[in-house]
């Protein structure tokens, strides 16, 4: 690993410019981010002013304690497990590596770093497919950013992956993509784009983690793209120490009968915002947009989602789950939104919040805007306590508060858990349970 | 296991329904306890339960010389006591396998516990009470008809092997078939390691199930108690009877809570 050059580029636009001007990109590349500067440089932080952004307040926020390390790159390896097509791996985001399976390689998957195959480090024909591939998803969700932190995010991007999956390409097992962050105070702006042809299945799985102490700000950006007839899962991890900020701006996009089911599992960060947008874009497309949610102690997580139809016959379904306790405060917003064409829609938003303690918070704010006739749109929130009549069930047959009270949380969020691939779930089951315990041993 | 209820009152919310109860039990003997609605029969397995609705205002509940009121509902289970609810409630997410798999380790202890030897039991007994294997991996009570959740308590029963068991009305809402397996249930533990008491609100139940001891509670208080020929003339006369024997008045029942 070269040696770290600390620069804060939050406020200071100038730096920003120096950074981008330094960066070995090719010229599609530097092109965007200096277009994302442009308007980075004009445009205002999000005030409360914005429904989105009402509840989270940024207006006090110090961006610039944060710095952005430009790590550059290492020659690492990773060895791919058993159970996966494929596995890459950044540290600090650095990539260390990446792996494929045999068949995957054979199928023409290509999993990778953005910014090195952009750059040409694994070919030329790699960097020609990434502008390919890469560019136009990029490009689009660029031009769709509404907010000054995606607009940084895509003028810094310091790493991400470049997933591509060829027609046809079938994976029994699924690709990770693993993310740790262990430097104090750093400032990350991860971008993966993710691109499926025609007649793909596949599984990705993102992980995003970090050492237990030091504060550091991820400002993330997903591009998914969803080619006809093709199902791809996508569960995203994101367990930094509660210390930590974390912003992500994900946007999907799904073609005729194609099948969309994202996973947010969210556990860490002080402070953070999310908004998945997806837009099903042909018809009989299928989106799934599941979340599952633990805030504990004086977090706060705000969550968005956006299922907007465009093309008719498509069917979205929003399933966000979450416990909050302590202090905490989770805040989730759905909207559905429906163009004119988009006739024959069926779409529904679930959102289910069990508050465990007074103190703690959760508001949902379910949105319809629905601008034809001849659909199918309904939304259903509910709040409420773990039911007394089954702690006591549990108790009677030996269960400690605790343990009933554990159990209790791992059935409610066991129909999201139960959709990962089987070395995650025992992770989020164990994220779940230590948040249980974590707090408790914190009242004593 | 040594039950011993003395002046047991309790109330809930501000309506009383336990006007003093004695009652001695110990494992080896099945007590059938009976009475008409309302009397307070569900209020008593509750109550020794330490459901959080139920206040105790009186009296105490020793096992083995140990007031167990003083004690947390998870403690009181893990004396060895268990409890068949009425309305067993469900537990969405957690597969029977799963729950009871912990409920074993807590009553066996984790040091002694075979996961293979305790799948082959929950199989074998699934079988003896005429359930499907594929129980094991269905989320608790969920989705289960009335029956099969009244089966499905008599079989955490047959695996927690309790010194002692309340079932409260287990026998209600099923029919003549499910009524004999969830009896066959309860007789094959029997022993002197088993005690049980057995609330019910009809007769049939311990055409099954003979009884030790039968004890008929009105209104908050045990009026009677005999052995198994009480049943007997319980069925020829009726509650009437018991009302007219003890002198209570004909007044509308109170509707109470039973769960």
């Amino acid at each position: 690993m070269s040696t770290s050059q600390k620069e804060h580029l939050y406020e200071g636009t100038g730096a920003l410019s120096d950074y981008i001007q330094n960066q070995d990109d090719p010229s599609w590349l530097r092109d965007l981010r200096t277009a994302a500067l442009t308007r980075f440089t004009v445009e205002q932080w999000p005030t409360t002013e914005l429904e989105e952004w009402r509840r989270t307040d940024l207006t006090s926020y110090d961006f610039d304690r944060y710095a952005l390390r430009d790590s550059g790159s290492t020659d690492g390896s990773v060895s791919l497990p058993d159970d996966a097509s494929a596995l890459i791996r950044f540290e600090n985001g650095v990539c260390v590596g990446f792996a494929l399976s045999a068949e995957a390689e054979s199928a023409g998957l290509v999993v990778a770093s953005l910014r090195d195959a952009a750059r040409g480090a694994y070919g030329s024909d790699m960097a020609e497919i990434v502008q390919q591939k890469a560019e136009p998803v990029l490009r689009e969700y660029l031009e769709n950013a509404d907010n000054k932190l995606q607009l940084w995010n895509f003028a810094a991007l310091t790493h991400g992956t470049f997933v591509y999956l060829p027609e046809n390409t079938r994976l029994k097992d699924p690709i990770y993509i693993e993310n740790s962050v262990e430097d104090d105070e750093a400032v990350l702006a991860p971008y993966h784009v993710i691109v499926a042809e025609h007649l793909v299945d596949a599984m990705i799985v993102q992980t995003l983690s970090g050492a237990e102490e030091g504060e550091v700000l991820v400002n993330e950006g997903i591009g998914v793209t969803i080619g006809e007839e093709s199902h791809v899962r996508f569960m995203a991890v994101q367990n930094l120490n509660i210390d930590s900020t974390y912003f992500c701006f994900g946007n999907g996009s799904i073609q005729k009968d194609g099948d969309l089911q994202h996973y947010l599992c969210n556990f860490g960060g002080m402070l953070s915002k999310s908004r998945f947008d997806c837009t099903l874009d042909g018809p009989g497309s299928l989106v799934r947009l599941n979340g599952l949610y633990f805030p504990f102690q004086d977090q706060q997580m705000d969550m968005r989602t956006v299922q907007h139809h465009r093309a008719p016959h498509a069917e979205s379904r929003t399933y966000y789950k979450g416990a909050v306790r302590d202090e905490a405060h989770a805040i989730y917003q759905g909207l559905i939104e429906v163009a004119p064409n988009a006739t024959k829609t069926d779409a529904y938003l679930t959102n289910k919040n069990l508050v465990m303690n007074d103190g703690a918070r959760s508001d949902s704010i379910p949105t319809l805007q629905i601008n034809t006739d001849d659909v199918r749109c309904s939304h259903g929130s509910s709040t409420g306590k773990l039911d007394f009549l089954q702690l006591h069930y549990l108790k009677s047959r030996g269960y400690s508060p605790i343990e009933a009270e554990e159990t209790l949380l791992m059935g409610f969020f066991e129909d999201i858990i139960d959709k990962a691939p089987e070395r995650l779930q025992n992770e989020l089951r164990d994220l779940v349970s230590r948040r249980v315990y974590e707090a408790h041993d914190d009242d004593e | 296991m040594k039950l011993e209820i003395k002046g047991l009152k309790a109330k809930i919310e501000d309506t009383p329904i336990l006007n003093g109860i004695d009652l001695t039990m110990e494992s080896g003997q099945i007590h059938a306890l009976m009475g008409p609605n309302g009397s307070g029969k569900s209020t008593l397995s509750n109550v020794i339960f330490g459901h959080p609705s139920y206040e105790v205002t009186g009296g105490e509940i020793l096992v083995d010389g140990e007031n167990i009121l003083e004690m947390e509902t998870h403690e009181r289970a893990r004396l060895g006591l268990f409890m068949a609810f009425q309305y067993p409630v469900e537990i969405p997410g957690v597969t029977v396998g799963r729950f009871l798999k912990r409920a074993a380790e807590i009553r066996f202890g984790e040091e002694d516990f075979k996961a293979a030897a305790f799948i082959k039991e929950l199989r074998s007994w699934l079988d003896f009470m005429n359930m499907d294997q594929n129980f094991i991996n269905r989320y608790l009570n969920e989705g289960f008809s009335g029956g099969e959740k009244k089966r499905m308590e008599v079989l955490q029963m047959l695996m927690l092997k309790p010194s002692f068991a309340v079932m409260d009305e287990t026998d209600s809402g099923l029919d003549i078939d499910a009524l004999r397996i969830v009896a066959n249930g309860l007789n094959e533990l029997r022993g002197d390691a088993f005690g049980a008491m057995v609330i019910t609100h009809y007769q049939r139940i311990l055409d099954y199930i003979k009884p030790d001891f039968v004890h008929i509670m009105y209104k908050g208080t045990i009026v009677t108690s005999g052995g198994r020929e009480l049943v007997e003339t319980l069925e020829e006369r009726g509650y009437d009877w018991v009302r007219k024997q003890h002198g209570i008045e004909e007044e509308e029942e109170e509707v109470v809570h039973e769960h």
